[in-house]
């Protein structure tokens, strides 16, 4: 796996974060639901930066970024906030193990991005009623 | 010291189950098996520092020895990992703000250790390290 891989598997996964979230966002009431939809929408404002940013980088690698999808499969049950919350932390731990991917396959030089990353996200998760990790991202190390 | 030092060279060098990482990592580098030995004992120290800070705390405050229970908990799971000894107790009394810095200090020394290491997968690990730091800052703020 090299960087670019790693770089365009994170690009990828965001393309599809910045899907799911507009479908979550779509199924919240802003009146109803005001603290989850603010949730909903900055996690959508910063995965559509993430996006950003790494095509940026892979541009400047002289790189094709990925394209998105036409569509992206959803979840089924999306029919009340709970289950929207639910999904949308499922979202986001799925985006912890994507960065933490692209921490581990990293160079040094670049790697700070992707620790950071997977620092946001983290911390992002406890506003879908997350509960602090061990090993974020990292759930292998997490029975040791 | 001999059997921590051990783990710290499991986890940094070569003996590490890619296979157990989830199939996900992949060192970016070919890291020797003592390429992060020392980087490895000083992030076991910070954690053993901040740990301190804790246990400190813990002790000074009926109300904090139950809220900081999750944090303490953290630093040795952490510890853990590099099968190092567990912390020391410490003797003295800390306030909540000062778990707080503490705690933010050692994120960014976690942070600062990901982005330094050799291998791919303890960067991995040290970086997990720092997002579950954060985590339980946010939950104290």
């Amino acid at each position: 796996m090299t960087y670019v891989e790693a770089l365009q598997t994170t690009l990828a996964g965001e393309h599809a974060a910045i899907y799911v979230y507009g479908a979550l966002g779509a199924q919240t009431s802003q009146s109803g639901a005001p603290t989850l939809y603010a949730a909903i929408t900055d996690a959508y404002e910063a995965h559509r930066a993430r996006r950003d940013q790494l095509v940026a980088i892979l541009t400047d690698l002289d790189e094709e970024p990925a394209a998105a999808e036409p569509a992206y499969q959803l979840p089924a049950d999306l029919g009340s906030t709970t289950a929207v919350t639910a999904r949308a932390l499922d979202l986001e731990r799925s985006c912890a193990s994507t960065y933490a991917y692209l921490v581990a396959n990293s160079p040094a030089a670049e790697r700070r991005l992707a620790v950071n990353l997977l620092v946001q996200t983290a911390v992002r998760e406890l506003a879908f009623r997350g509960t602090p990790e061990t090993f974020p991202g990292s759930d292998e190390y997490a029975d040791r | 010291m001999a059997a921590g030092l051990a783990g710290m060279l499991t986890v940094a060098g070569c003996d590490l189950d890619w296979s157990a990482a989830g199939g996900t990592a992949e060192p970016t580098t070919a890291p020797t098996a003592d390429a992060d030995s020392g980087l490895v004992e000083q992030v076991q120290q910070q954690i053993l520092d901040a740990s301190t800070r804790v246990g400190d705390a813990r002790r000074a405050s009926p109300d904090l020895r139950r809220r900081l229970r999750p944090l303490a908990d953290l630093h040795e799971a952490h510890l853990h990992v590099f099968e190092g000894p567990p912390a020391e107790p410490a003797t003295g009394r800390s306030s909540l703000e000062k778990v707080r810095s503490a705690e933010s200090t050692l994120q960014r020394q976690l942070v600062d250790a990901a982005v330094a290491a050799e291998s791919g997968a303890l960067a991995k690990l040290l970086a997990s390290m720092a997002a579950a730091v954060a985590q339980e800052l946010a939950v104290l703020a």
